[in-house]
This record gives structure tokens, C-alpha cells and sequence, in this order.
């Protein structure tokens, strides 16, 4: 056998085997709608386009510096300065393929084997096994919908163990759309106050999506003095549009982004030329279109909210964030199918939803939490709609 | 007056007052010659070692250092420090005897292709023909060695030509065996201090002629040019730990500054892995060679490559006064360089790093302290860990093995110092028999040899790419290398408590001998800076 002892404990990605099989039911003819995959429905901007363009002629394609043009880390610290009020040196920023890559990087270059990661869940679905690939421990505390899915300082000071090295935050999060407030985060601050063996990797990468008129924040607008141990994690994947580009950064301490650097150097050496050019035009560029994608996904939650929350058995709060919609589907657990199956699981509930009614979901077990499934709006409003109502009619189907 | 008298004589006037030397049939009369100039002999038991002594002596006097050894192998035997002086910008003459000119092709007793041995590895190989030109030759000899590019110049001394009548000839005037100055002109001055001026992190990377120990106003340079001086001189180039993170502050830089630093292998030459691609080069060398290479390695890059010796440049932008408009920029290079990262060990044995921090707690006690720092793995661990005023490190050469004859020569620089001369038990193997030479000559020194039992570099390297079931050919034994320089007339502490550590290295301190403090160390590998 030629795999590594340690992937023995990391899972295949659940949600790219939904999206599979759902291509696979698309190319047979069935009318699927695919609501599985974290992708944003617009382009890339135009002056984007324009810069890649211009880098590939002005024979921008040899190896760049490891971490990043200078460019480039001048652009993400312009515009954490700007839009974050965070200053950092150059040296302190690091770029890397997406943001995937970049907390790859920051847990390879700082976990030890056995060293404790903080993960709530629900969680994006990669957390616990990049921790793992590290040698970690993801050390997994559920946050239930009644406490909007957000961790408590209380479960926080109860999680933290001298091993711990990171607790993993994601605001507005993937699943579930949920913001940290800076009431929420100040809690959180203040338990860390109190274990300065803890950092913080803070995933920022939906910034930019936030609904209802609040106001993205970060844990360090409440609490600067953590800055020495806080990882500022973000990119330009989804706001712009950008997903296939690969592009992601961070900004923190200088002997991390020096260990992650190292950790780069003899993996992929740097994030494509191309790309990084790119991310300089879409970081000094205008940002005048945000507002305007950030409403079109506010209305298409309004959609799939409303519509979900009419059926009897599902309830879905209302996510303050991001393109996801995270209803708790408890009521169907334990009915039939037509077809006279047992709905034990979310897992099982998502399976019915695409090979019975052609919608693709991703069950919560992928995200560390169940009974749910994850929504993603970002698909044209019709098709919502029509997912939504092939959702309630495939819950009414059940007995 | 022989040809002898006429080399020692112009040595003399040019203020040499030492040779480093290893005797041979060759070069009697030169021995002769140096009693009636009042010219010492600093005699060693190998010639690589009066070579290396020289090279020492050069670098923390910053005067041309002279050695001397025999014809034929005993020539040979210095090529190898010769590579080293030559790769370290130190200015020595070495002197080597050799067979008469009048049995050239007859096959003379060690007739041998000298110039052509040590022409590559040399500035200058001459061999005089006549005893009347001694005079001329020796100081052409000495002024090229300091001039320009700093480095070894050899000349080999037929035998009847040292014995030879020198005639008409004579001691040339001071003048001929002075440094020539190369400043930079106006025009390029005004260039790289626009260049300068106009860049928001400009680092400055300094050649070996510019470290602390060989240029004095290292910090006022930088101060003046408002911009990290970030002097260069090990064989580990970015992966030297005593420059920390150093890989971070170049690929941050806007602008690259070179006073005499080769863009070689040090500087991943000069890669755009390494150095952003939009950062501009501002190079200055006196050698034409040395030029060349940045134009090779560097290409639309360098903006400016200034023919000049950047000794004279350094002076000159002394004056600059950029202000402080960079401080936080320098503060940001400052702990990027100072960045270090370390391993535990196991309770009871010693680390490196505390063997380290041992020999600091001395230096700092100490009222003047030279530090040597020699060997592989060990060696890196002095350069990244310990600090002192003046410092001598095997150089970008990468040879090994000089740090007991450096340590000699450092006392002959700097006679009311305490050196302390650091270095792996490997290291210490080559010339271990210079414990006699110390001994014989009064020379109190301390020789820390940090004993890993192995030739720890190698098997690092054996480690890392071949796995632990691979390691070959790098274990040594527990010789008790203190017991052997004490029978030599040194003195000898034999340390494996790190509660010892201290007394132990103190009493070699105060023993007044040359000291060999055998410590029994983790053999951990090099304090990986963290951007290795």
C-alpha cells in the first residue's frame, strides 16, 4: 500500500462526491440543480481579465519570489490597511495558491504532531483534515443553530488544553452564513487574553458578503493586542470572482509567514505569475461592484430562506453572510421515501434530494454538523425558486 | 646584498615586521635574511597552517600578511588556503621557494609548474628572474594584493635567484607598495545615491572586505544611507544562520545595493526565486571578473555596474545623509536578520546552542575578545549564536580547518586580546599539531571544540537525503583531544556536564596557554534560520 500513514485519517471530500454525481445525473439528461459547490455565479472583472492579458505579454511568466510579488503583498497590505485599519510589513504577508493552500501552509509550518486545533462546527469541510495532514488534532465543538452556529466563550475556554495551538475562525462562515459580532468576538478576546499559548487563524475570505447592513470585523479591530498571535487569512476567490485563479494570502506574524514561506518554498514555490498580476488589479482596482453582488446574494438567501422555512420539517436561519443557507432538516429524519427507504441522515436526505428530485445538496455530516444541509445561492434566483419548491414538495413526499 | 636581503628589506619597508612560515632547503637564505632585518618567524607544522595564519593576521590588521613555505610539496600544501584567501578578499603574500632558474627543463630537484599551480588561484603568480628585480617584484607583489579586489598574490623564489647578487638593485620607495584607491567617479556616485534615495526598502549587501571586523564604520554606513548593511562572508550564503531570515528581506526589496559582493551561489545568483523581479541592482566591484558575473547573472536587472573598490565607495557614501525617512523598514530588516529558531536536547546533555551562550558569557567578561569561528555544523552554530568585536569565520571558500591557525595568528593581531576559537571535533583534526606551534610560541588561546562525534555536517546531509539507515563514513571516536594538546604544552578541560561548562572554560581562559576546552555537545544540526 503506497499512501501515507497519515491520510489514513483524512476523508475524500464529500462534496466533490455530490457534485459528481450529480454531472454525472446532468449528463444523463436529468434536470439537476446544482446548489453544492462554493462558487460565486459571476465573472471575473473586466480590468482583471485585462491584467492577466497584459502580464502574459509583457513576459511575466518566470518564477516569482516565494512569497509573492512585491507587488502584490504591497496591494494586500494597501488594502488591509484600507479596508482593515491592519498594518503589516511586507515580510509579514505571505501569498499562496487560494486560501486553501495558505492555511495548509500555516498549520504544516506550525503544528507538531499531536498539537490541538480549535475547530466549530459546523465547519468548511477541509478544516479537520488539513489539521490532520499536519499531524494535528482538530478538536471539533459543535455550535448548534440555537447559538447561530457561532462558538461561545465558554465552550472556547473549555476546549483549550496547553496543546492547543490554533482556533480556526470563519466569518461569515462556510456553511452556514453566520457572522461573529464584535460583541461575539470581544468574548472570544477575552478568553484568549487568557491562554496566550492560543493564535488565532481568522479565515476572512467572505469580507465582502455581508447582508442586512452589517459590518464586516475582525478579531483584531476588538482586540488588537492579539495581533502577535492572530493569522489574517483571505483572498480574492470569491468578492472577484476569482475561484480558478488561486489566489489567497496572510498576514501575520513574521516568524509564521517565515515558517509558511518555508513550508511554500519546497511545495509549490509561489502562486502563478499570472494570477498574482491579476490579484494586483483586482486589490487596486475599483470596488464599487461589491455592494452590488453582496445584494444579489442577500436577495437570493431572502429567496431560499422564505421558501424553506415553509416547510414542515426544515428550519433555516437566516445567515448574515456569505452564499449559503444552513437548514436544519430534523424533521425528515426517520420518515420514508416513496420507495419506502428510511431517511436516517442528512446524508441519506441529500441523496434522496438529488436522486429523486434532482437537487444537489451537501449533507451537514461533510461539515461537522447534522442534521443539515448546505444551500449554496449562488445559482440564478429561478433556479432557487425551483429547487426550493422541489425541496418542500420532496419533504411533503415523505411519510 | 642577495637576492634574499633585497625581498626582506622591501618587506621591511613596507612595514612587515612577521612571516608565517614552515622551513625548507629553498628558502634558507630568506630564513637568513630575516635575522638582520629583525623580521620574526612564526614557524608552523604544516604550510596550509602559516597560510592560513596569514590570512588571519590580514584581516584583523588590515595590512598585507605574509607567509612562506618550501618548493615542490610544500607549495602544493598551501593551494588549498590559497583558494580560501582568495575567495575571502584577504590580501597575502605567499612566498614559496623553488628550483634554480638556471636548471629550468633539466629536471631539478622539486622543478615544478609553480605559476601555473597557483595562477588560478591567485590575483598575481610571478616568479622573479633576476635577484636585482626582488625589490620591484615584492612590492608590485604587495600592492596588488591590497589594491582593487583584495586577495592573495604568490611569488615563487628560484633558488639562485634568492641566492643570487642583487646587484644594482633596491628597496623601491613607499609609494610602490602602497593600496591604489579606485573611488567611484561623480557621475556614478550621483546615480546610486539617486537610486538609493528613490527606493522604499533598498538593501545593501556587503563583500567580505566590508564586514565589522574589517571595516569600521559599518553602522554609520548604514545609518547614512538610511538602508540595512547586511555584510556577507559565509559559505552558507542565504542559509547562514547567523542571517536569520535573511531569504524575507530579500525578496522584499526594491532595491539591491552590492559593495563587493559577488552575485554567486551565496545570492542564489541573484534569482528572481529570491529577489523580486521588479527590484533593480546597483553593483560595485573592482574586478572586471566579478563585473562580468552580475552582468551574466543579473541581466536587465542591474542598473548600474560600477568599476571601483567598494572600500573607497563606502567612504565616499559616508556623507550621503538619507535621513531616517526608513527607519521602520530597517527595524523590519533588523528582526528579520535577527530571527533564530533552536532545539531542545535532552535534560543532562549539552546543546550546542548552551556551549554557545557558555563561550559568549567569556567574550563578554573579556576586555577585548577575538571570536574564530571554524567547521561545519558547529561552526554555523558559532556564527549564528555567539557575538564578539572582531571575528574570523572559515569564509565563502568552505574550507575548514584553519580555526586553530587563525586563532594563532588573532593574538599575533591583536596581542592583548582573549581568543576563543570555535570549531567541531572534525575541525579540529587538520591542524591540531598548531596546539605545539601555540605552545612553543606562548600563544594563550582558547580552543572550544564542540564534540558531536562525527563529522556532523555531512551526516546531516546523510539524514536528510538518504534516511538514518544510510549514514557512512562520518563517525569519529572519543579521542581525548584535551589530553593531546596538553601533552603538546597546552592546556586541556574535558566537559560533558553543562553545569561544568563555565569553571571549565574559565580556567582555560586563566590558564594562559593555549587551551583546549573538549565539550561533549548534542550533535544537533545548524540553527535552521526559519527561512531555510
Amino acid at each position: 500500500m503506497m499512501q501515507a500513514q497519515r491520510l489514513g485519517s483524512v476523508r475524500p471530500s464529500m462534496i466533490l462526491g455530490l457534485v459528481q454525481k450529480a454531472r454525472s445525473l446532468a449528463a444523463e439528461g436529468k434536470p439537476v440543480i446544482d446548489l453544492g459547490i462554493g462558487e460565486p455565479d459571476f465573472t471575473t472583472p473586466d480590468h482583471v481579465k485585462a491584467a492577466a492579458i497584459a502580464a502574459i505579454g509583457a513576459d511575466e511568466t518566470r518564477y516569482t519570489v516565494v512569497p509573492g510579488t512585491v507587488a502584490l503583498r504591497e496591494a494586500i497590505r494597501g488594502k488591509l490597511a484600507r479596508e482593515n485599519g491592519l498594518d503589516y510589513a511586507l515580510s509579514e504577508i505571505t501569498v499562496s495558491n487560494g486560501a486553501k493552500q495558505v492555511i495548509f501552509n500555516a498549520l504544516m509550518a506550525t503544528l507538531s504532531p499531536g498539537d490541538e486545533v480549535i475547530v466549530p462546527a459546523p465547519y468548511w469541510s477541509s478544516y479537520p483534515d488539513i489539521v490532520a495532514v499536519a499531524e494535528g488534532r482538530p478538536v471539533i465543538v459543535d455550535c448548534p443553530q440555537e447559538q447561530r452556529f457561532l462558538i461561545t466563550p465558554e465552550q472556547l475556554e473549555a476546549a483549550i488544553t496547553p496543546r492547543t495551538r490554533w482556533l480556526l475562525l470563519n466569518s461569515p462562515s462556510n456553511p452556514t452564513g453566520g457572522v461573529y459580532s464584535r460583541a461575539d468576538l470581544a468574548g472570544l478576546a477575552a478568553v484568549l487574553a487568557r491562554h496566550p499559548h492560543v493564535h488565532v487563524l481568522s479565515d476572512d475570505i467572505y469580507e465582502h458578503l455581508m447582508f442586512d447592513g452589517h459590518r464586516f470585523a475582525s478579531i483584531l479591530e476588538v482586540a488588537p493586542a492579539l495581533k502577535p498571535r492572530v493569522l489574517v487569512v483571505n483572498g480574492v476567490s470569491k468578492v472577484f470572482a476569482m475561484t480558478g485563479w488561486r489566489i489567497g494570502y496572510a498576514a501575520g506574524p513574521q516568524e509564521i509567514v517565515t515558517a509558511m514561506n518555508t513550508v511554500q518554498g519546497q511545495s509549490c514555490t509561489h502562486a502563478g505569475s499570472i494570477s498574482q498580476a491579476a490579484a494586483v488589479a483586482a486589490l487596486t482596482g475599483p470596488t464599487d461592484f461589491f455592494a452590488g453582488r453582496a445584494r444579489s446574494f442577500e436577495a437570493r438567501r431572502d429567496i431560499v430562506v422564505a421558501a424553506l422555512n415553509a416547510v414542515d420539517g426544515i428550519e433555516c436561519l437566516v445567515p448574515e453572510g456569505a452564499f449559503y443557507v444552513y437548514p436544519r432538516c430534523a424533521g425528515v429524519i426517520g420518515r420514508r421515501t416513496p420507495a419506502g427507504e428510511v431517511i436516517g441522515s442528512d446524508t441519506d436526505f441529500c441523496r434522496y434530494l438529488l436522486e429523486q428530485h434532482f437537487v444537489s445538496a451537501v449533507p451537514g455530516a461533510a461539515f461537522g454538523l447534522s442534521p443539515h444541509l448546505r444551500i449554496s445561492t449562488a445559482a440564478p434566483a429561478e433556479a432557487l425558486r425551483s429547487a426550493s419548491a422541489r425541496i418542500a414538495g420532496a419533504v411533503n413526499a415523505l411519510t | 646584498m642577495r637576492g634574499a636581503d633585497l625581498l626582506i628589506k622591501t618587506l621591511a619597508e613596507a612595514g612587515v615586521t612577521r612571516i608565517f612560515s614552515l622551513s625548507g632547503n629553498q628558502i634558507m637564505p630568506v630564513y637568513d635574511a630575516c635575522i638582520d632585518a629583525g623580521i620574526e618567524i612564526v614557524h608552523t607544522r604544516h604550510e596550509a597552517a602559516a597560510l592560513y595564519m596569514a590570512e588571519a593576521h590580514a584581516q584583523l590588521t588590515g595590512e598585507v600578511a605574509v607567509a612562506m613555505v618550501t618548493a615542490g610539496a610544500g607549495m602544493a600544501n598551501a593551494m588549498g588556503p590559497l583558494f580560501t584567501a582568495l575567495e575571502s578578499d584577504t590580501p597575502v603574500l605567499l612566498l614559496t621557494g623553488d628550483s634554480p632558474v638556471a636548471q629550468d627543463g633539466m629536471g631539478a630537484f622539486q622543478e615544478m609548474p609553480q605559476t601555473a599551480m597557483a595562477g588560478p588561484l591567485a590575483k598575481l603568480s610571478i616568479r622573479p628572474l633576476r635577484a636585482a628585480d626582488m625589490g620591484r617584484d615584492t612590492a608590485r607583489a604587495l600592492r596588488l594584493a591590497q589594491s582593487g579586489r583584495p586577495g592573495p598574490v604568490h611569488m615563487a623564489l628560484a633558488f639562485d635567484v634568492v641566492e643570487g647578487d642583487a646587484g644594482e638593485g633596491a628597496v623601491p620607495q613607499k609609494s610602490a607598495f602602497a593600496r591604489e584607491p579606485m573611488p567611484a567617479g561623480a557621475g556614478d556616485l550621483a546615480a546610486l545615491r539617486a537610486a538609493l534615495a528613490g527606493a522604499a526598502r533598498p538593501v545593501v549587501l556587503a563583500g567580505p572586505v566590508l564586514t565589522a571586523t574589517r571595516f569600521d564604520a559599518l553602522a554609520a554606513l548604514a545609518g547614512a544611507l538610511d538602508a540595512p548593511v547586511v555584510p556577507m562572508e559565509s559559505p552558507r550564503g542565504l542559509k547562514d544562520p547567523a542571517l536569520g531570515a535573511i531569504g524575507q528581506l530579500f525578496a522584499s526589496a526594491d532595491l539591491v545595493v552590492s559593495l563587493g559582493k559577488k552575485v554567486d551561489f551565496t545570492l542564489g545568483f541573484g534569482s528572481t526565486r529570491l529577489f523580486d523581479a521588479a527590484a533593480r541592482w546597483h553593483v560595485v566591484q573592482a574586478s572586471a571578473e566579478e563585473r562580468d558575473r552580475a552582468h551574466r547573472n543579473l541581466g536587465d536587472r542591474l542598473a548600474q555596474c560600477v568599476a571601483a573598490d567598494p572600500r573607497d565607495v563606502a567612504r565616499q557614501l559616508l556623507d550621503t545623509g538619507a535621513g531616517s525617512a526608513r527607519a521602520a523598514w530597517r527595524d523590519e530588516a533588523a528582526k528579520l536578520l535577527a530571527a533564530r529558531s533552536t532545539a531542545e536536547v535532552p535534560e543532562g546533555r549539552i546543546s550546542p546552542a548552551a556551549l554557545c551562550a557558555a563561550v559568549q558569557r567569556q567574550i563578554d567578561a573579556a576586555p577585548e575578545a577575538v571570536l574564530i569561528c571554524d567547521g561545519g555544523e558547529f561552526g554555523q552554530w558559532s556564527q549564528a549564536c555567539v557575538q564578539a568585536p572582531a571575528r574570523v569565520i572559515n569564509g565563502v571558500s568552505g574550507a575548514i580547518g584553519g580555526g586553530l591557525c587563525y586563532g594563532i595568528a588573532a593574538r599575533y593581531a591583536r596581542p592583548g586580546a582573549t581568543v576563543f576559537s570555535l570549531m567541531g571535533d572534525g575541525t579540529a583534526g587538520f591542524h591540531f599539531a598548531e596546539f605545539e606551534t601555540a605552545a612553543r610560541q606562548g600563544i594563550p588561546m582558547v580552543v572550544v571544540i564542540g564534540n558531536d562525534l562525527r563529522w556532523n555536517a555531512e551526516h546531516q546531509i546523510q539524514l536528510r537525503n538518504y534516511g538514518p539507515q544510510r549514514t557512512i563514513g562520518c563517525e569519529l571516536s572519543a579521542a581525548r583531544y584535551d589530553l593531546a594538546a596538553a601533552a603538546m604544552g597546552g592546556h586541556g578541560e574535558f566537559v560533558t556536564d553543562p553545569g561544568e561548562l563555565d569553571a571549565a572554560l574559565a580556567r582555560a581562559v586563566q590558564s594562559g596557554k593555549p587551551a583546549c576546552v573538549n565539550v561533549m555537545i548534542e550533535g544537533l544540526p545548524a540553527p535552521a534560520g526559519p527561512a531555510h
